[in-house]
Order: C-alpha cells, then sequence, then structure tokens
C-alpha cells in the first residue's frame, strides 16, 4: 500500500471490516493509524479513514514519532528491527471510555505496533492488522499476550476481493512491453475498435471493462440483465443470485441475470454496498451510465417517441438515484451564457451557470454526462454518509468532542454576514463556541450529507484548534532550496518566522498568529516547513518569478 | 385546514403570517424535511426550515422549465 493508492487502500479496508467491528464490538473505539518511518501517519491514516467510512468508526491520528530508518530498510542490511530506536508520543489524551484500535497493515516483528500501545498507554488498547507473520511471537521485548489483535487470517474474504486490479493503463503497458504512452493509447483504441465488432457479451465486457475497471457492468439483453465473469461472482454474492458457467464461451465464463423490472430493486442493492454500476444498453448501443464520453447528446437516445415509458438514466449515482434529462441550455437574455441543469430521481436540480469551455464542450458533443455532473453538482455524485455514521462522526482527529454543532442563518442586520449561513460549533472544553461563515461547496455538502459534522469542524476551524490535519495543505514548492527556516522571538516580543530562500538571501520576518504559535509550541501539530508555506509563500513566490526570469534572460543571451 | 398550493403557502409567508417552518409543514415536502432533520440530527425549526427550502425551492419552480427566471436569482 501507499499513501494515495485508492484503489489498494479501499480493498484493504474492506478486507479489514469484519477485523475491526470484532474488536470494537460493543465498545465505542477510535482508530489510531500507526505512524510511518517519517513520524507520522501516512497510508495507515487513509487506511483508517477508509474502515472508518464503511464503519462509522472515527480516526484519531494522535501518535507522532521522530524519524527512523524504515525497518523494510533494516532487514534488507540484516540488522536487526530491535536496534532501531521507535518511540512514539501521544499528542492528545484519549478521552475515557473511548477504546483505541491501532491499525497497520502487516504485523511483524511487533516493534512499531508495542511502541505504539506504549505511547497509547491504555490497557484496553487493540491491534487490527491486515497481515500477521507472527515474528512477534519471538520478539521478547513485547509482550502482546494480553493483546487483543485480530487480523484477517481469522477472517473469511473473498478471493475475488483480494485479487490485485490492475488498471487499464498497466493493463496496456504490459500488452505493448515498450511502445510508449502515446502508442499505448492508440493501440488499445485499435483493439477496442476490432473488438466492438464481435458483439458477445465476452468481448464486450472485456472492451469495457479495461475502460471501466472500478465498475460493475450490467448488460441489458432483452428482458433482463446480465453481470459477467468477476461481476458476476461479485452481483451473485451481494444480491443472493446463482451464478452459472454459460456453455458458450463468448457468453462469458460466469453469468448473473436478473429480469429488467428487478433493476429499481437490486440497483440500490448494490450501490449500498460501495459498487459503482454502469449500465450497458443492448449491443450496439452506447454505454448508458459510465465514465465514457457521448459523442451524440443522450437525449437523443432516450427519446420519447410517442411511447409512455420512464426515461432509461443517463448514470446511476454512487446512492443509487437516477440522472436524466441532463441537458445544457443557452440563456434567451444572453446567449453567450450557458446553463446546465439536470433531473435527479425525477427532481428538477437547479440550473446552474456553465464555463465557456465546457459550454463549448457540450455544442461540440465532447463531454460527459458523468464529467458535468460532477463539474456542477459534485455533492449530488458523492456517496452519502449513512444517518448513523454521521451522527456518530462527532470526534475530532485529536479526540477531541463536537459537543455542539449547527448551521444558521445571520439575523444581525449590523453585521456585514447578514445573511450568510454560518457554521457554529463548540468543542468539550471550549468555554464558548466558534462561529465561520460557511462557503457553498460546505452548504451544500452538509445538506447533501456528504459530509460529517468533524469533517466539517475540521476544515473550517483546523487551525484555529491546532489539528494536525489543518496544515497538511501547506507544502513548500519543490525546486527552490529554502532552508534554515527559524522561529525566534523578536525585541517587541513578537514570535517571527523567517528562511533563507536558495542564493537570494533571507525572507522578511513574519509574526505567527496566536494559533499557530500554539500548534507550534504546546500541541507540536505543525513544523517549521508548513508554518514557512503558509507564511513565506509570498517571498518564496516572488523568489521563484525572479529566478525564472533570470533563466528565460540567460537563455536569450 | 383547507390544502393550500405552494405559491399560497409562500405568500402567505412574505405577508408575515406563517414561519418558515410553518410553510414547509403545510407543504407536501413535510414528511421529506421531517426526514432530512432527522438524518442530520437535528430538530425542525424556523432556521432549517429555511435552509431547506432555499436548497430544493429553486428545484420545484424549475420543473415547469421556467428557465429564464432562474437567472435573475443566478448571483452569478
Amino acid at each position: 500500500m501507499k499513501c494515495g493508492d485508492k484503489n489498494s487502500i479501499h480493498i484493504a479496508a474492506r478486507m479489514m471490516i469484519g477485523t475491526v467491528k470484532a474488536l470494537g464490538a460493543g465498545r465505542f473505539c477510535i482508530l489510531v493509524p500507526i505512524p510511518g518511518h517519517e513520524g507520522r501517519a501516512n497510508y495507515t491514516r487513509e487506511l483508517c479513514e477508509e474502515i472508518g467510512l464503511l464503519t462509522g468508526i472515527r480516526t484519531a491520528d494522535v501518535l507522532r514519532g521522530k524519524h527512523h530508518l524504515p525497518l523494510y530498510q533494516a532487514k534488507r542490511n540484516d540488522m536487526k528491527a530491535e536496534g532501531i530506536r521507535i518511540d512514539f508520543r501521544l499528542i492528545c489524551p484519549i478521552p475515557k471510555g473511548v477504546t483505541p484500535i491501532i491499525v497497520d497493515n502487516v504485523l511483524d516483528t511487533g516493534h512499531t505496533a508495542w511502541a505504539a500501545i506504549k505511547a497509547l498507554g491504555d490497557p484496553d488498547t487493540r491491534l487490527a492488522v491486515l497481515g500477521n507473520t507472527r515474528h512477534y511471537t519471538l520478539n521478547k521485548e513485547v509482550n502482546f499476550a494480553q493483546m487483543n489483535i485480530e487480523n484477517m487470517k481469522n477472517q473469511k474474504f473473498n478471493p475475488e476481493e483480494v485479487k490485485q486490479v490492475k488498471t487499464a493503463q498497466s493493463k496496456s503497458r504490459t500488452a505493448s512491453g515498450k511502445k510508449t504512452a502515446t502508442q499505448n493509447k492508440s493501440t488499445a483504441k485499435a483493439s477496442a475498435k476490432r473488438k466492438a465488432k464481435n458483439d458477445s457479451l465476452a468481448a464486450q465486457y472485456a472492451e469495457l471493462k479495461e475502460k471501466h475497471p472500478d465498475s460493475i457492468l450490467l448488460f441489458r439483453q432483452g428482458d433482463s440483465y446480465k453481470a459477467v465473469n468477476a461481476d458476476a461472482s461479485t452481483v451473485g454474492n451481494l444480491l443472493n443470485l446463482p451464478v452459472t458457467r454459460p456453455e458458450d464461451k463468448r457468453g462469458g465464463d460466469l453469468l448473473a441475470t436478473f429480469p429488467c423490472q428487478a433493476l429499481d430493486t437490486y440497483l440500490p442493492k448494490l450501490v449500498r454496498e460501495g459498487m459503482r454500476v454502469a449500465i450497458v444498453e443492448e449491443a450496439g448501443k452506447q454505454l448508458k451510465s459510465s465514465d465514457e464520453g457521448h459523442k451524440k447528446g443522450t437525449e437523443e437516445n432516450t427519446e420519447d417517441k410517442g411511447k409512455k415509458e420512464s426515461r432509461a438514466p443517463q448514470l446511476v449515482t454512487l446512492n443509487g438515484q437516477k440522472v436524466t434529462h441532463a441537458h445544457a441550455f443557452q440563456s434567451t437574455k444572453n446567449p453567450g451564457t450557458w446553463y446546465f441543469t439536470a433531473r435527479l430521481d425525477g427532481r428538477q436540480l437547479h440550473p446552474i451557470m456553465m464555463k465557456p469551455a465546457d459550454a463549448k464542450a457540450y455544442q461540440n458533443r465532447d463531454y460527459t454526462i458523468d464529467r458535468f455532473m460532477r463539474t456542477y453538482y459534485p455533492t449530488k455524485m458523492e456517496k452519502k454518509v449513512t444517518p448513523e455514521q454521521y451522527k456518530a462522526d462527532m470526534i475530532l482527529s485529536d479526540g477531541r468532542h463536537i459537543e455542539k454543532m449547527n448551521v444558521f442563518k445571520e439575523r444581525n442586520e449590523n453585521r456585514e454576514d447578514f445573511g450568510k449561513y454560518k457554521l457554529f460549533a463548540k468543542i468539550a472544553g471550549q468555554e464558548n463556541g466558534m462561529a465561520v461563515v460557511m462557503k457553498t461547496e460546505d452548504l451544500n455538502a452538509f445538506f447533501d450529507r456528504v459530509t460529517t459534522p468533524a469533517k466539517l469542524v475540521e476544515k473550517n476551524f483546523g487551525e484555529r484548534l491546532n489539528l494536525a490535519s489543518a496544515y497538511e495543505k501547506y507544502k513548500l514548492p519543490e525546486g527552490i532550496p529554502i532552508d534554515d527556516i527559524r522561529i525566534t522571538k523578536d525585541k517587541d516580543g513578537e514570535w517571527k518566522i523567517s528562511a533563507k530562500i536558495g542564493d537570494t538571501g533571507r525572507t522578511e520576518k513574519v509574526p505567527l498568529n496566536k494559533s499557530d504559535r500554539y500548534s507550534f509550541f504546546e500541541s507540536h501539530t505543525v513544523t517549521r516547513e508548513q508554518l514557512a508555506a503558509k507564511y513565506l509563500s509570498p517571498d518564496i513566490q516572488k523568489t521563484l518569478s525572479q529566478k525564472k526570469e533570470e533563466q528565460q534572460a540567460g537563455l536569450k543571451i | 385546514m383547507s390544502e393550500r398550493t405552494y405559491d399560497e403557502l409562500v405568500q402567505l409567508h412574505q405577508s408575515g403570517k406563517i414561519t418558515w417552518l410553518q410553510l414547509v409543514e403545510q407543504s407536501e415536502d413535510k414528511d421529506d424535511f421531517i426526514q432530512w432533520c432527522k438524518d442530520h440530527n437535528v430538530k425542525p425549526d424556523d432556521n432549517y426550515a429555511e435552509l431547506y427550502l432555499e436548497q430544493t425551492e429553486e428545484e420545484m419552480s424549475f420543473s415547469q422549465g421556467n428557465w429564464d427566471s432562474y437567472e435573475k436569482l443566478q448571483g452569478q
């Protein structure tokens, strides 16, 4: 697993759901990701958050450590793992009554896990791992005898989920060997054209699966929908349908079928299981719901020719809602202005003004419904959080509890933000709450329930609350040497930050605000580099621009 | 109480005779609004009724295909 590798992390998370639920049964738990060798959790944090989405258990990234040699490197160099000192510290105490579940991908020698357990200091700490080599049993320094460890070996899982899924890109690389990326694309296209001439279900499946590896493909044939091969196995398991082996291999190796009228029942079930579903019309017609481009307006395909039938959806969202009537229209008052709109489960969505480039793409028929829906109605396309998950997610990443959160409209006419929707939050231990004007994206996310109270509070008040997560967005630009970052107290008693940028010398000293001072000196939830990125960006950008100009001047000479 | 149309309810609210909460409770979206409040763990009140109507009202009024008047509401 790597940070950002969403596919692997999603698969790992699904494999660990049973483990985590078993450990947390009957308890109020939080997931604690194990820090990596850099001293902070990276992919383990993403893994925890993904598990959290599936189980409703919140993640608390409360462990920090010092940078150390990665244990896998130590092993490669024949160094003993116990020779690598691993110490973690707890940056925020776990509330009483909350059971921490440490999460890691592999339990090997146990050094890292033991350091995490010691730092948490809770005798009820549990450990959830994906794999367990059992080498820790030979480690005399750790005592896991009393520990609750659950791993995948104790859980049953579907081998289909374990199978490494190659992306379409990697598949084409494998197939074409040393060809360049451009050649790969044209090869894949040419190959797809040849396959398209073959109408067999197996051939269609192979062609479309390459383009949509993450989607369950349902093929409409006559009065039924069919899933093929791996999709048939998944659909059969989830919907309790029989899976057969067609005699004719052109129909695939495995097949699961259900009648058309059952789509309204089965489709939401698949979506609730976290599946992305694409419906493929009769052979020869275009994919109705996918990321594939619609070269002709889909309106034409679904146009009612005198018969009163419900329209087949152009797209089905992750929440099982059907998108129909998606189209753009020109303003009669300002012909240069275009609006996009659609119906969601028959309900009209309010039109949104389009960007000129998108309006042009629509007119050139070079667009996809999926792309426009994600651009103009992003929160309708995201997966909703269940009401249970929403109500449960009241704990911040540092373990603090949200006492109260609400959204309200400012009624005080004397205020500048009169009439605007604001987010109010009060955290346990705070005397007074905090309020901030909400951005439209946050208000929509709140209304459509694709976010949770903890996420909203972290996003809007993160720095004020000294949360590490709030500072993650601050990163120094690459390609320019920035060092000797100093945080010093000035003659006037103010703490200020400055840095040396390349050969240009030191920046001006910029004062730190109260929250950031606390984050740096007290809670240790921000690094010098992050503060430099936050405060010194104008100077850094200026230096970068100057450098570029100098380089260009040098080239001209 | 006889059933009123949505437009009538809006007029009553604009004349100050009913609140946002009373408006939505007398509309066909009452059940949907109550469910929305339950799902968001909030009590139905005037504040959330107004938010709910603002988010959904434009959708309702444009089901009749009244696109041009929408431009007046667009603050973009």
